[in-house]
């Protein structure tokens, strides 16, 4: 195909019609460029908003009209990471007195609580982060391996088999809940790490297999046989070659997996209580009696996005390779 | 380095026959080439050499022993593909070590450090050594190639149509540079084509495929100079040979709707009283004296030569003079035929007469 | 049919060309064929030619009516591309037809024109048939057709044997060419196949680096290139180029070899070089293999391509002459050959500037 030099480097495949110029390309780009600042303002308010309140103090929180300038306060994670009890007037003055306060404490005191102890949120935080991290190794791993197989071998009933697989995810979850419910309480995989990163991992794999199988696929085949006629086994080949290769996938399938489980709730709610519980089921417990912690609400939702961030942020070389799936450059 | 030979090879994928009941040799230190068109079963053959497919029926000889049931790891070949063979993640360098490095070679640093810097310098790519091989062009990576292939010292090359991604230019060049590797290395070399002019050009001995089965086996003299059957007379030379309907009647033999008539030659070979007569068009040859006319339809000056399209009587003939002929389109010609190159083919398609090779 | 013309026509992105300003006329009824590298700026040309493309500077004529700034369906051209571009709903005879019902043509009139035209291309048969049935040489046949049964001011073609088998293609330039003369419609060919574009064209256009390097025919190109690049893209192999020096009548090159110049470029070669760096250029049938030539090499490799063989020739300094020679010349490899030039085909080029250095015209 024809190529300029001057042009980008692929072939000019959208051509300027003469019956279309007329438009400045300068103003063009221009409008382009504004519209795209009015899109990404729109898409960032939510959480930005959320951001803002996590550090709001509780009037500022609810006040309307609300304030865009305030004055910043960790009122909102405190009352996240703590339990706390109403003091009485008298017990007020007299912790006012009291000059072994700590920063926290000071904070509590200012609407007339007293902290008297940590909460589970850190706990739900590491089971969350435990959970979903070995769920998605495990997919991940066995995808892989699955992946590589429908792609390389000729395996029997290979389509049905495939389509089995895809057809686990079809099952809106909420229809299985109640039997995995019963399940869970006969296996004793109630309240369980176990038991949420064996039932995320079957839902994870099944996406996994179809994600990575795509990736592989368009692997050229070469490079493995190269490898060997070269003097390497399957498994070395697999390892020093297809592994390499597909990384863009098994990025992107690593960061979905972990999005899924991170943010499952459904199954968290029903299958845990206590020791298994995960952050997203508990963040509206916080709606309680006294009232809405929005701050605190805030605060914790911002603490489960910052994980999902760090993975994505670092993946994301992999990931941008992953856009242009299909034009990966093949030696 | 080895002798290759096939006996009877069949290999089926599903209900499609790739390959019928082959038997092929190959001696030591030989370029070999398989030319046929898509589909003959050219590539299939070389990964049944390779072991990288099992044949349903058969046997594969590296010298005299039989390698059915060894891996493609323990076979001792190196294969250079068509295209994407090049390891991405890794520099040229690595690319090259990483045959060596196999568990099976077990060769130490220097020694593989060694023969790289050894091999690149005779391929000319000791510049690139450090590059990732993403960067590289194609006539690069091609180089690269076959230069991962020749650092193994294997038994046996194996190329499936190294060259067809090049420019033409690059094939050329890489061609020439092949052939004379080849000669100077003298490893046993399997090389698969689909272009008649790099089977020409290259092979010692070649074989042509059709359908799965052989067709012809024999030096590129033998394959050109006496096809076998009609396929490998069109197949080999370009332009393509002038295939004629013609007729033996009253001692001369006569073009069906032509206006030629040739002496027959008896001694050679008996023919039939209807056949296809083959001309190549460099034996059409146009002088003032020729014993024929035709009318010029069309000129190709191509710089080194002439294609001539001549129309005699009904018949299309092509011609091939040397130079650019300046020729008027409708001016009639006067040409001869060199009668001793002639070829002529039965009603089946096959060659009258001692076909080339073995 | 039309005469073409183009004046100072570029195509522009940002402070890149892809079209440095060129001038062309291509005559009525000639066949032109741009002819280029990938990425040389022939399509861009066309494209913009068409009317596809916008050009950033310059203007398009035809027949003096400047259509720089017309849309492509007011130019009065048909485009053949690589891609046959055929409607696969509709059959092969419906498919020449529509751009005459596009026209609003009387039943009568499309079914006897499209005849005429299968007629022309021999594909008579194929009418009722559905392109996805057909062979790739039979679509674009039809593709042909339905670009010729318009008889539109010029055929703007864009390699359209690209996506043909070999031996395919070689029929079908053979029949594109015998159309042309036929209908001498005024038709621009794009090819990046020098074979193709010496074959067909009137006029051969050799495009590099957004750039004209040459116009002229293929006698032209091939015997006298303007350039190097010209030098080494026409033929096949491209022309034998050694660097050297040129020292009083004599061109010196390799390990202490030397070749004694035509005494009539030698008034040329002084005033453009005087006494220095030169380059000498010659085609592979200008080499005389005998004993008594003054050049020597050794056999790099010798191969057979058919009717003749084809000597690649190591005359040292890592340079290899490729030489055509008869059958019968078959020399081992590394034996000592020596050759000799044919005066009538050797040609100059200059080191620095790349350009031919003709001898002068005796007036």
């Amino acid at each position: 195909m024809q190529q300029s030099p001057g042009a980008p480097r692929q072939p000019i495949t959208s051509s300027t019609r003469v019956d279309q110029v007329g438009f400045r390309p300068q103003l063009m780009r221009g409008i382009k460029a504004g519209l795209a600042v009015v899109a990404m303002i729109i898409m960032l308010i939510p959480a930005v908003w959320m951001g803002m309140t996590a550090f709001k103090s509780r009037p500022d929180a609810v006040s309307v009209p609300p304030k865009v300038f305030f004055e910043p306060t960790v009122e909102g994670f405190v009352s996240l990471l703590t339990k706390r009890r109403q003091l009485t007037g008298e017990e007020i003055d007299a912790y006012k007195q009291r000059i072994d306060l700590s920063f926290a404490d000071r904070l509590a005191l200012k609407r007339g609580q007293a902290i008297i102890g940590q909460s589970d949120f850190p706990k739900f935080l590491r089971n969350s982060l435990i959970i979903s991290t070995v769920s998605t190794f495990f997919s991940v791993f066995f995808g892989v391996l699955a992946a590589y197989a429908f792609s390389r071998f000729k395996v029997r009933g290979e389509n049905d088999l495939l389509f089995f697989i895809l057809s686990t995810r079809m099952l809106p979850p909420v229809v299985v809940t109640i039997p995995i419910f019963l399940m869970y309480r006969a296996l004793n995989l109630y309240d369980t790490h176990f038991g949420l990163i064996l039932l995320y991992t079957a839902f994870n794999l099944s996406f996994a297999v179809w994600l990575l199988k795509g990736f592989i696929d368009e692997i050229p085949r070469e490079y493995e046989e190269a490898a060997l006629v070269d003097g390497y086994t399957r498994l070395q080949a697999f390892r020093k070659i297809v592994l390499p290769q597909s990384m863009t996938g098994i990025a992107a399938t690593t960061v979905f997996s972990f999005i899924f489980a991170w943010n499952e709730y459904a199954f968290a709610l029903m299958l845990t209580a206590d020791v298994a519980r995960t952050a997203p089921p508990s963040l509206p417990s916080r709606i309680g009696t006294g009232g809405v912690e929005w701050a605190a609400i805030a605060a914790g939702s911002l603490a489960c996005l910052v994980p999902v961030i760090l993975l994505t942020f670092g993946l994301r070389q992999h990931l941008l390779r992953g856009v242009t799936f299909g034009a990966i450059r093949k030696g | 380095m080895s002798g290759i030979r096939l006996e009877g090879i069949t290999k089926r994928f599903g209900d499609l026959t790739a390959l019928r009941d082959l038997s092929l040799t190959v001696h030591d230190g030989e370029f070999f080439v398989l030319l046929g068109p898509t589909g003959a079963g050219k590539t299939t053959t070389l990964r049944v050499i390779a072991g990288l497919e099992r044949q349903e029926e058969g046997a594969v000889y590296f010298d005299e022993h039989l390698m059915n049931e060894i891996p493609p790891a323990d076979r001792d070949t190196a294969f250079v593909f068509q295209q994407y063979s090049l390891y991405p993640n890794m520099t040229v360098y690595e690319n090259m070590a990483f045959p060596l490095k196999s568990p099976l070679r077990n060769l130490d640093k220097g020694e593989i450090d060694r023969r790289i810097r050894e091999t690149a310098e005779k391929l000319r790519i000791g510049q690139l050594l450090d590059r990732k091989t993403a960067n590289l062009s194609g006539g690069e990576m091609q180089r690269v190639s076959i230069g991962r292939a020749i650092v193994r010292e294997p038994r046996v090359f194996l190329m499936d149509e190294p060259l067809s991604n090049l420019d033409a230019k690059l094939r050329e060049s890489l061609r020439v540079e092949l052939e004379h590797l080849q000669k100077t290395q003298g490893i046993t070399t399997i090389f698969v084509t689909h272009d008649q002019i790099e089977a020409l050009t290259m092979a010692d001995r070649l074989a042509v495929l059709n359908e799965g089965r052989i067709v012809q086996v024999g030096t590129p003299e033998d394959i050109y100079d006496r096809p076998a059957t009609t396929f490998v007379a069109q197949l080999v030379g370009t332009p393509r040979i002038n295939l004629i309907e013609a007729q033996r009647r009253n001692g001369v033999l006569k073009m069906s709707k032509g206006a030629v008539e040739l002496p027959y030659a008896d001694s050679a070979v008996s023919l039939p009283e209807t056949f296809l007569l083959g001309i190549r068009p460099e034996d059409i040859t146009l002088r003032a004296d020729g014993e024929f006319t035709g009318e010029v339809v069309l000129t190709e000056p191509l710089g080194v030569e002439t294609i001539i399209h001549l129309k005699t009587g009904e018949e299309r003939l092509l011609a091939v003079v040397a130079g650019t002929k300046q020729i008027a389109i409708g001016e009639t010609v006067s040409f001869g035929v060199v009668t001793d190159h002639l070829h002529f083919f039965g009603a089946d398609q096959k060659r009258l007469g001692e076909a080339g090779g073995e | 049919m039309a005469t073409i013309e183009l004046r100072g026509v570029e195509k522009r992105f940002g402070d890149q060309y892809a079209v440095k300003p060129m001038d062309l006329t291509i005559e009525s009824g000639e066949f032109v064929v741009l002819l280029g590298p990938s990425g040389c700026g022939k399509t861009t040309t066309l494209r913009m030619i068409s009317g596809l493309e916008a050009v950033t500077g310059g203007a398009i004529t035809f027949d003096g009516r400047d259509v720089t700034w017309s849309h492509p369906s007011d130019r009065d051209i048909a485009f053949v591309c690589q891609f046959f571009a055929l409607y696969s709903h509709l059959t092969c005879h419906d498919n020449i037809a529509f751009p005459l019902q596009a026209r609003g043509e009387s039943r009568g009139e499309v079914k006897r024109q499209v005849a005429e035209v299968a007629e022309l291309l021999q594909i008579g048969h194929l009418l009722n048939v559905r392109p996805g049935a057909l062979s790739g040489g039979d679509q674009q046949r039809v593709a042909l057709a339905r670009a010729l049964v318009r008889r539109p001011a010029a055929f703007l073609m864009d390699e359209p044997l690209g996506a043909l088998d070999a031996d395919f293609r070689e029929t079908m330039r053979a029949e594109i060419k015998r159309l042309h003369l036929e209908q001498k419609a005024t038709t621009v060919y794009v090819t990046h196949d020098q074979i193709e574009a010496m074959a067909m064209g009137d006029k051969i256009v050799v495009m590099s680096a957004a750039e004209v390097q040459q116009v002229g025919s293929p006698a032209d190109v091939y015997y006298d290139p303007a350039n190097l690049f010209v030098a080494r893209f026409i033929g096949s192999p491209g022309m034998n180029l050694l660097s050297g020096r040129y020292e009083q009548g004599v061109f010196r090159f390799g390990t202490d070899q030397s070749y004694t110049v035509p005494a009539d470029v030698k008034p040329a070669l002084e005033r453009a070089i005087g006494q220095g760096e030169l380059i000498l250029g010659f085609r592979p049938e200008a080499v005389n293999v005998q004993p008594s030539g003054p050049i020597a090499s050794k056999v790099y490799a010798s191969d057979l391509h058919g009717g003749y063989a084809m000597l690649h020739l190591d005359i040292g300094g890592e340079t290899v002459v490729h030489a055509r020679a008869g059958r019968g010349q078959r020399y081992a490899m590394d034996s000592e050959v020596r050759f000799d030039l044919d005066p009538e085909q050797v040609r100059f080029f200059h080191p620095a500037t790349e350009e031919a250095i003709r001898k002068e015209q005796v007036s």
